[in-house]
């Protein structure tokens, strides 16, 4: 379980988080949804330590943090997108990196064949299509066998097959009991995998429990018509 | 921390950079041999000149001594001594016609003749310092040599000749440009290429290598890794080692097989005569030169690696951890060091850039001996280390 409390920053003098406290339980999925420019991926880069925020308290399954900052990072798992893959190197190269640096049992090839990945496994990532990366990008998640996975638009640049099988992929982790927070825009595929919603909207987070309900017209709701009207 | 190791040495080895350093490590040492294809090697007549002018000056020296009518005894002392002096060049002179002569069919034996006439004529320069006659001493001003009429200055060239005639090795002097590949390398180190411009080749390198993650944003990936930040530090450094040393033995293996096809291979036993204390004389031999220079050179690299990594925890910039590393050579530099007090110059590392210098004692600072350089160079090291690992555990940020 990730518990966080107290979690404010700023950037500059322009506030992105005041005071922001959740939890997340082992095996949900959870959906991270706010406009461009809001901090969803500040958000994701503070759990991580990649911003400093010292006064916070951030846990996970009982590790602290600022206290035991590798033993935390052990058990998740984070890359911004797919331009902080290493251009030279290979798919290949990578996963078994991860594997290497997360002590993990997965079975690369096994990860490969089950994202369709076999043809370019071996391919240079400057070599990949967009499509191609993000899938290289999932497959470090799955390798990693993180506890908890921070995943920050994971759809940009999918075909519709390919959203499906992430969709898939993001179902099998969750019954695993990994933890999943997902930044997107795609507000029907949060709908679909999401147990909940973070709607991050003045610098706060406002968790919405998913019951089916339509998840545009809440984003609409919550963001657009507010805005709108100011 | 070997995952680590290999993963950077996965990510830096095929790098575009490694090629251009290696391609500006072999230029550098392969500027005197570029200068002999282009143009004939001189020595030969260079020497010959300096030993003409020596006698020459010897001998218009002779000619109005000797339009002295009814000189004194002193005149006459001085008179005699001249024809002693023109005696011995004389005779230098004459064996170093013979590699002229289109007769001579011993070209290494008339090189050593030459040469043992030199030691006499070097010999006698000693023994008249020796009993303070040094009024009116005509030392041989060799082209690219120091001309050093102290004692210790003639114990040097006796020693230097001494043990060319003894080993029966063909003097190289420091010009000659297509010397053989033993000569030319240790020369490039010795003469021709500033070991501070061999630093500040390593600095582009550490300044490449310590900046492209944060460069290129891959930063955030190692950052998130759950492995200590001083190992990945430590990794790096340990890239730029296995990279970079092998990149510089293999500019200078390219540069000695370019002059031994070229030229000769030499000898490994050719003296480098220097004196570590400032009174007693003492010998090297060149293989003897390369790997004190190599260690030395390496030990500041590893002082500048230091400087680097510690410059990119701070800026991610190529141009600030290269201006950076650059700022802390020039530092090195004689014009910067002789204001340093002499007693406070042996423990700082910019004593020890001028690799050459310091393993000859040639420096204007006292240099207690190499292997101290060394120690105060990874002393240095360790401490800018130290503050690596103080900075990496408060922000566990790299």
């Amino acid at each position: 379980m990730l518990t966080v409390k107290n979690l404010t920053f700023a950037f500059h003098d322009k506030p992105i988080l005041d005071n922001v406290a959740f939890d997340l339980q082992d095996g949900q999925v959870i959906g991270l949804v706010a406009p461009n420019g809001t901090g969803k991926t500040t958000l994701l880069r503070l759990l991580c330590g990649l911003l400093p925020d010292a006064k916070a308290t951030i846990e996970l399954n009982g590790v602290s943090f600022h206290q035991h900052r590798t033993a935390y990072l052990k058990q998740l798992f984070f890359l911004e997108n797919s331009n902080q893959l290493y251009a030279d190197l290979t798919v290949k190269d990578h996963l078994e990196y991860v594997k290497k640096m997360w002590k993990s049992k997965v079975d690369i090839q096994k990860t490969v064949a089950e994202l369709g990945m076999e043809s370019y496994f071996k391919k240079k990532i400057k070599n990949l299509s967009l499509g191609m990366k993000q899938h290289a990008l999932l497959a470090m998640y799955i390798v990693s066998d993180a506890q908890t996975m921070f995943i920050d638009e994971p759809l940009n640049g999918l075909d519709p097959t390919s959203i499906q099988l992430f969709e898939q992929i993001f179902a099998e982790l969750k019954a695993k009991g990994k933890t999943l927070l997902v930044s997107s825009h795609q507000m029907d595929s949060v709908g679909r995998v999401s147990d909940s919603v973070f709607f991050l909207k003045d610098q706060h987070i406002h968790d919405v429990t998913n019951a089916g309900q339509d998840m545009m017209a809440l984003y609409t709701q919550t963001f657009l018509q507010e805005a709108g009207h100011a | 921390m070997h995952e680590q190791i290999a993963f950077d040495l996965k990510k830096n080895w095929r790098a575009t950079t490694n090629l251009v350093i290696l391609i500006a490590f072999t230029l550098l040492l392969l500027i005197t041999y570029f200068s002999a294809r282009s143009t004939a090697d001189q020595s030969d007549n260079d020497n010959y000149g300096a030993y003409v002018n020596a006698d020459t000056k010897i001998q218009n020296e002779l000619s109005k001594l000797q339009e002295i009518k009814n000189p004194d005894a002193a005149t006459v002392k001085k008179l005699q001594k001249r024809m002693k002096q023109h005696e011995y060049l004389k005779a230098i002179v004459l064996a170093h016609t013979d590699l002229e002569n289109v007769f001579t069919t011993n070209m290494t034996d008339a090189r050593l003749n030459t040469e043992k006439a030199v030691l006499a004529y070097e010999r006698y320069t000693l023994r008249e310092v020796k009993a303070g006659r040094t009024k009116g001493l005509i030392v041989i001003a060799l082209p690219g040599k120091k001309t050093d009429k102290t004692l210790l200055g003639r114990q040097k060239d006796v020693a230097y000749y001494e043990y060319l005639v003894k080993h029966k090795l063909v003097e190289v002097p420091a010009t000659k440009k297509d010397a053989p590949a033993n000569n030319y390398i240790a020369y490039a180190f010795l003469y021709n290429v500033s070991p501070l411009l061999l630093l500040a080749v390593f600095a582009v390198q550490l300044g490449q290598l310590f900046t492209i993650e944060k460069r290129r944003g891959t930063i955030n990936f190692l950052n998130i890794v759950p492995s200590g930040k001083l190992r990945l530090l430590s990794a790096r450094m340990v890239s730029f080692l296995v990279l970079t040393i092998p990149l510089f033995l293999v500019a200078g293996g390219i540069a000695y097989a370019a002059a031994a096809k070229s030229f000769e291979v030499g000898s490994w036993d050719y003296p480098i005569v220097y004196s570590a204390d400032g009174r007693t004389v003492s010998i090297m031999n060149i293989g003897q030169f390369l790997v004190m220079f190599v260690l030395l050179l390496l030990a500041v690299a590893v002082f500048i690696m230091m400087v680097s990594a510690l410059v990119s925890l701070y800026s991610g910039n190529l141009a600030v951890n290269i201006v950076a590393s650059l700022a802390v050579i020039l530092l090195g530099a004689p014009q910067v060091m002789a204001h340093v007090p002499d007693a406070l110059a042996r423990f700082l590392p910019t004593a020890y850039f001028q690799a050459n210098s310091v393993i000859l004692h040639e420096t204007d600072w006292t240099i207690p001996g190499i292997g101290f350089g060394v120690v105060v160079l990874l002393a240095w090291s360790l401490v800018l280390y130290a503050v690596c690992t103080a900075i990496l555990r408060r922000r566990e940020l790299i």
